[in-house]
């Protein structure tokens, strides 16, 4: 019986090239996604953590000033820590903005590090380009693959840095892997020179600096570490940690893998609802056929097995092609994205995971084919001989039991009679315009919200304002606070000034160690600027402080909680008085009141000066008017929300979630074209009948309009108001880690009632697309 | 011929001119006991002034002493700094420029020097020289590093060093005062007219109006018998040495001497159309557009006894209204002397005032002020009555009752480092030793080299915020303590200064020249040796060679013995009043790779040359620290 059941299965594949087209790029597609989706996520921390061992890599790396600390005193303290594996010598190092290369300013800090001889098992770095010497020479630089790919810079280049005179150049040696600095999301970098180098572009007078490296034993070390460090040697300087190189790292990946990860499941769902409506086709037009099948001695088994291993064949070819895709497709993600974060190889097994994602979804495959072919098994050979097609009489009784049937056009009708015809299929649909629409009107409203940034900067933690003044005390005719918003506040165009200046504190808290923090003092309420907090209030007496709320949720501080801080020289407690949320550091911060820093700094004023303009007042011209009228003693800018590289970035965040959305039409675009075919061949007799008794092809061009735009109509209803309703919750746990909680999303009421014409109108162009094909 | 004149004009009483009118002599009385009472009743030690009615000197007087602590007196013919009186200088020889058609106002810097950038070209290439001499270029207000730079070609390096910098407004926008700018200007007169700044001014202004005793040339100021100021002490004034004239700068005013009855010719050219005798240096229409408005800014506050009223700035002047009179004026400040000119147009009158004490820096609610100071000088000559304009009308905010523990004092004393920046220039690489007293009260000296150029008490008003107290203007200072209260450094206007620590060397010793030309410290690790007159150490892994350069080239010739494989660019510094030049290479000798680290400085005329020498890649963080103990702590007595 195996060679007629294979005989048969192989007939069905070719009797149906385009069902069967449909459903092996369908698992082609879902299993090309899915397998680097697992494989990425299986193998997320692997790359990371090999690379950083097999290179040796310190896992806290100190920068200071000599004159601070006395870097002997440093290492023989670390050499004696049980935790300490291994020291570097000190590296002398020097920070720059000033690198070029060619006319164009490299917009990061640059380290550039000397090499020094002993350095060179601890801290390996991986050339990916250049020569084979252990140590730059002089006048070569050795820079991370990121900033090489991020410039276009090519061994042999030259890199310039201004001397005040010549500028000096360094020529580009080595393109290589930096354990620590491999991102570059992480700014600074480092790059690497020869050693005594530093001296040949800054006066030796500037180079103070120096870096070392500390390997520790495992990266949980640090923590006890550092606060050993801060009480024995009262460390000043910066420092980087393991935990800082991993999450810049990894927070880029771990993106990247959930997004492939979702695409690859809606993909999946997608290819299974295929399958499994494409069987319940193929069964329904081979209905006679498996009659016959049946009375020649085919059990329903065997009648199971021919639909079955005809999925199976598809799928098997799919597989094969999408396993060679897959892997195709990690190595290409896996080395454009490890490239771009300058790691050295590609240390994640790609066989297991799309071996476990292939087995994973060729048994989903048979589930669903078993379930949608159980139907054949089932089938009467004497009914099926003779009727060719299965009793429908419980969707006739829905059909006809429709109470407006006599009052509502006939195409309408017709169209609602197919659309219950294929009710399961109708699922899929409505699902996909719901998932599709959800999508749209999220990327429309996030993409809005982000854009209203300049509107709103308030919600953003950002103080409302037009302009931004700050004041300069250091001249010989300054105008002091006072005077200053004397002045500005005789304007008749100004309608608020709120006044604020930075301070730095540090945290002194049980269990941490001491933490530089910056924060604001503002001299008026901070509401004012329309700032509000998640809890509590704003600070107003002396002994009151705000947290943002990364700094609330890393110290576990709540409203009520007290806060030890060391701010102007003095050690003083706080009461928290609220949490707020503020992009612009992170999710890291404090509000003080200028009562607060008085009592501590009775000299202390503020310099900062966020002003709203009237309406209708513009902008543009008031800012040019206060720079005439206040000259060098201020600096007239635009404030935080206006600048250019915020808008920069918000528009690339709008390209990616229009991008996404625009993945979700082009597979709702798919499914419509794919279910419209479908129901075209299942209605064919019907189609055939219609033609018959004079219908035109335009009636019957509508009747498939109201047939697909009803799943249209109830996703639209469904994924609109879902979108609006859990757009803020999404993006809030997504920015969390930036410091925005409460996600200030604002509806666009245009764009997103905007787009249901709009679907509907693809949905028609496809309907009308996919008739013609089938024409 | 010009030594005659000069010789004349010491002969002549310089307060007692002819064909003065009797009520002449009674203003002469009315002012000279003016400036008696302020010389008596301030922290000056001494000034110099000068008032032109018309075409006449109508009074020229020295008041005080040179230098604290000796007797010469001040004249009229005292050579003083006048700072940014220089600028109204450069203006008039840009005007001079015009005037002869080779130079448009209006027209863009990049016309005359092509060059000419800062970072962002298209900012840069609007600027025009109107907008350099009204300040309204948008050109950094403070002094790069690349303006410390005493060779020859200073000027243009420093100029296209500002292809690094930014603009800190859209040109044309706004005043923004700018010492930059000026320089600019300085390098267009000497690029159009093919002669040096100093050159220019002295051919085509300084000699039409017989100002024998001015210069631009720092070579002249000892023949001159320029005198160098005070410093700011605690109850009176500290004498000033000579400071490194700022060659970059000489345009905006850095450099030209001058002496009140020089000014009183410039003055009175400017009061008739340009002409003195039968010179011409300027057309009425060219001084005119100096005098014209060009952009307005805020003037001095009624806090600090102003009226609030915005001043205007012309072209290389300053235009305001003082006490209901419209004033032209310019005031100078050089950190160890100031000046002050005020021209009334209406009455034809102008009164100059040279101090030998930085009155800008002086301390406003204990002392008059410059501009108070000329204003009732003016009201003196006018005879109406003084005026309290110029002086603050609110007391020192900075007064306070707070008393630092007397255990906290201990962790303040010792010596910062400046560090970084600020607006201050004359603290540029400074050292603040900061000390108890007898009465066990914190105080401070700021040294640069081995002079004090500021001494003052701390008066504390937190335990991290202290005010400086002495005879010049409170400055707050802002001290930066670790978690664990250990001093780490201080804020002082503006610049950072860190705080000394002992660093890996345990233990130093000074090295003095066999001839105590120079001295500085090196870990006591090394061994050295005088050889050929120089300086030679030695520490096993690096070597250094000291002394100054003969004409042979002795040190210059060790290098030239290798073969060099690369040399980097001189770069130019300053550290402890020194300028010093360094460059870095690498060499070859018997197969040897070597890197070299040489630095120099001139000290009056003679070239100190130090080379630091190590084995190719074997410069360590520990060679950075000791050239940095070496620069540091070298001293030339």
């Amino acid at each position: 019986m195996v060679k007629p059941i294979l005989s048969t299965a192989w007939k069905n594949i070719r009797r149906r090239p385009v069902q069967n087209l449909l459903v092996g790029s369908s698992l082609m597609v879902a299993a090309i996604l899915f397998s680097p989706a697992v494989a990425m996520i299986a193998g997320i921390q692997k790359p990371f953590d090999t690379m950083f061992d097999r290179l040796n890599a310190s896992h806290l790396l100190l920068q200071f000033d000599y004159r601070d600390v006395d870097s002997h005193r440093l290492q023989n303290w670390l050499s004696q820590q049980d935790e300490v594996v291994s020291i570097l010598n000190p590296a002398p190092t020097f920070a720059t903005t000033q690198l070029r290369f060619q006319e164009e300013q490299i917009d990061k800090t640059v380290l550039l590090v000397e090499r020094q001889e002993g350095n060179i098992d601890h801290d390996q770095i991986v050339k990916l380009q250049g020569g084979n010497q252990d140590h730059p020479a002089p006048g070569e630089i050795w820079i991370p693959k990121h900033l090489a790919q991020a410039y276009s810079i090519s061994l042999g280049d030259s890199l310039k840095l201004p001397t005040g005179s010549v500028p000096f150049s360094l020529v580009v040696e080595a393109i290589v892997v930096d354990p620590h600095f491999n991102s570059g999301l992480m700014n600074p970098t480092r790059a690497w020179v020869s050693s005594g180098t530093l001296p040949y572009f800054a006066p030796i007078t500037d180079l103070h600096q120096v870096l070392i490296g500390i390997r520790l034993r495992t990266p949980e070390d640090i923590d006890p570490l550092w606060s050993r460090l801060h009480d024995e040697i009262d460390f000043f300087g910066n420092h980087f940690e393991y935990s800082l190189f991993k999450s810049v790292f990894m927070s880029f990946y771990q993106i990247l893998a959930v997004i492939m990860l979702v695409f690859a499941i809606l993909s999946m769902i997608i290819a299974m609802m295929v399958i499994h409506t494409t069987q319940q086709n193929v069964i329904l037009s081979d209905y006679r056929n498996i009659g016959i099948l049946k009375s020649i001695g085919f059990t329903p088994g065997n009648v199971v097995s021919i639909y079955m291993l005809t999925t199976l064949l598809i799928a098997l070819i799919s597989f094969s092609i999408a396993a060679a895709g897959s892997y195709g497709l990690i190595l290409f993600i896996l080395r454009s994205m490890i490239n771009t974060l300058g790691m050295a190889n590609l240390d994640v097994s790609f066989i297991q995971p799309i071996l476990f994602t292939l087995a994973g979804l060729l048994l989903l495959t048979i589930a669903v084919t078993w379930q949608a072919s159980r139907k054949a098994g089932k089938t009467s050979a004497t009914e099926a001989l003779r009727s060719g097609q299965p009793r429908q009489g419980v969707k006739r009784q829905i059909r006809l039991a429709l109470p407006l049937t006599s009052r509502i056009p006939i195409e309408a009708f017709l169209g609602s009679n197919w659309l219950v015809h294929g009710h399961r299929r109708v699922l899929f649909l409505c699902a996909t315009w719901t998932a599709a629409v959800f999508v749209l009107v999220f990327a429309i409203n996030i993409g809005y919200s982000f854009s209203l940034i300049r509107m709103n900067p308030a919600h953003w933690g950002l103080e409302k304002g037009d302009i931004l003044l700050t004041r300069n005390p250091n001249i010989m005719l300054a105008l002091d606070h006072e005077a200053l918003l004397g002045r500005l506040r005789s304007e008749p165009d100004i309608q608020e000034i709120v006044s604020y200046s930075y301070e730095t504190a540090t945290i002194l808290a049980n269990g941490f160690p001491p933490a530089e923090l910056v924060g604001r003092v503002y001299d008026e309420n901070p509401k004012t600027a329309g700032l509000d907090n998640l809890t509590g209030n704003h600070p107003k007496r002396a002994d009151e402080i705000s947290l943002c709320i990364g700094t609330s949720e890393k110290y576990q501080k709540l409203v009520g909680d007290s806060i030890q801080m060391l701010i102007q020289g003095q050690i003083k407690h706080f009461t928290i008085c609220g949490i707020y949320q503020d992009i612009s550091n992170l999710g890291q911060g404090f509000r003080l009141s200028t009562t607060a820093l008085n009592a501590l700094n009775p000299l202390h004023a503020p310099v900062i000066y966020t002003v709203q303009l009237k309406t209708g007042v513009n902008t543009g011209q008031a800012r040019i008017y206060l720079q005439k009228l206040f000259g060098e003693t201020v600096v007239v800018e635009k404030t935080i929300s206006e600048r250019e590289n915020v808008q920069g970035v918000i528009t690339n965040m709008k390209i990616g979630l229009y991008l996404l959305a625009s993945f979700f039409l082009l597979t709702l675009t798919i499914a419509i074209f794919n279910d419209t075919l479908l129901s075209l061949k299942e209605l064919v007799k019907e189609l055939t009948i219609l033609g018959a008794i004079g219908w035109t092809p335009s009636q019957i061009l509508i009747t498939l309009l109201f047939k697909n735009l009803a799943p249209a109509f109830l996703g639209i209803s469904i994924g609109i108001p879902l979108a609006l309703l859990l757009g803020p919750t999404i993006m809030g746990n997504l920015t969390s880690g930036v410091g925005i909680v409460n996600f200030p999303q604002h509806v666009n009421n245009w764009s997103t009632f905007g787009t249901i014409p709009g679907l509907f109108l693809l949905g028609s162009v496809i309907t009308w697309m996919s008739f013609k094909f089938f024409r | 011929m010009r030594y005659i004149l000069l010789l004349m004009m010491w002969i002549l009483p310089s307060s007692i001119l002819p064909g003065q009118q009797i009520d002449q002599w009674k203003m002469q009385k009315s002012v000279d006991d003016y400036f008696q009472e302020v010389i008596d009743n301030s922290q000056i030690p001494g000034f110099t002034v000068a008032i032109v009615k018309d075409e006449k000197i109508l009074f020229a007087r020295g008041y005080g002493v040179e230098t604290i602590g000796a007797p010469k007196l001040m004249t009229s013919e005292t050579v003083c700094a006048i700072g940014s009186l220089t600028k109204s200088f450069t203006a008039a020889a840009i005007m001079q420029l015009e005037e002869k058609g080779v130079l448009d106002l209006d027209q863009p810097v990049v016309r005359y020097l092509p060059w000419f950038r800062t970072a962002n070209k298209t900012e840069s290439d609007a600027i025009t020289i109107r907008m350099i001499l009204s300040n309204t270029s948008g050109l950094m207000a403070q002094l790069t590093s690349n303006a410390h730079n005493d060779s020859p070609g200073a000027l243009e390096a420093f100029v296209r060093s500002l292809q690094e910098t930014h603009l800190m407004r859209a040109p044309g926008t706004a005043y923004q005062y700018s010492n930059a700018g000026f320089a600019v200007a300085g390098l267009i007169v000497e690029k159009i007219s093919g002669m040096p700044y100093a050159e220019y001014i002295e051919k085509h202004i300084l000699s039409p109006l017989d100002m024998f005793r001015s210069t631009t040339d720092p070579e002249d100021f000892f023949e001159m018998k320029s005198i160098n100021g005070h410093h700011n002490g605690l109850e009176q004034a500290l004498p000033a040495s000579p400071t490194m004239p700022l060659i970059a700068m000489a345009p905006a005013g850095s450099i030209m001497r001058s002496t009140a009855r020089d000014i009183s010719n410039y003055l009175i050219a400017l009061l008739n159309g340009g002409r003195f005798g039968n010179q011409s240096i300027l057309s009425a229409s060219s001084i005119e557009t100096m005098w014209t408005p060009q952009v307005s800014f805020v003037g001095l506050s009624v806090d600090d006894g102003g009226d609030g009223e915005d001043y205007q700035y012309g072209l290389g002047w300053m235009l305001s209204e003082i006490d209901g009179r419209k004033i032209i004026h310019h005031a100078g400040s050089t950190g160890t002397m100031s000046s002050m000119t005020m021209i009334e147009k209406d009455e034809r009158l102008a009164v100059t005032m040279l101090f030998n004490l930085d009155l800008t820096l002086i301390d406003k609610y204990k002392h008059p002020t410059m501009f108070s100071i000329i204003n009732n000088a003016l009201n003196t000559i006018l005879a109406v009555p003084r005026s309290e304009f110029g002086l603050p009308r609110v007391p020192d905010p900075s007064l306070n009752n707070y008393i630092l523990e007397e255990d906290q004092k201990t962790s303040y004393c010792g010596n910062y480092l400046m560090e970084t920046g600020g607006y201050s220039w004359m603290f540029n690489s400074a050292l603040i030793q900061i000390n108890q007293n007898n009465a066990k009260e914190l105080e401070a000296k700021a040294i640069l080299g081995n002079k004090t150029i500021e001494y003052f008490e701390l008066d504390f008003i937190t335990p991290v915020n202290a005010v400086s107290r002495n005879i010049g203007l409170p400055h707050n200072i802002h001290f930066k303590v670790s978690p664990k209260g250990r001093v780490l450094g201080m804020s002082l206007k503006g610049s950072y200064f860190r705080k000394v620590v002992t660093t890996s060397f345990e233990r130093f010793v000074t090295l003095h020249s066999y001839d105590s030309s120079f001295a500085f410290m090196v870990s006591d690790s090394w061994q050295s040796e005088w050889k050929d007159e120089l300086l030679m150490g030695n520490n096993g892994e690096c070597s250094f060679i000291a002394g100054w350069e003969t004409p042979k080239g002795i040190i210059s010739n060790k290098l030239s013995e290798h073969e060099t494989l690369l040399k980097g660019p001189w770069l130019k510094f300053n550290r402890s009043s020194y300028f010093w030049a360094q460059q870095s290479s690498n060499t070859q000798r018997d197969k040897e790779d070597l890197q070299h680290l040489l630095l120099r400085t001139r000290i009056r005329d003679r070239q100190f040359l130090f080379l630091y020498t190590t084995t190719q890649g074997h410069f360590t963080a520990k060679d950075y620290e000791a050239i940095n103990k070496v620069l540091d702590s070298i001293r030339f007595p």
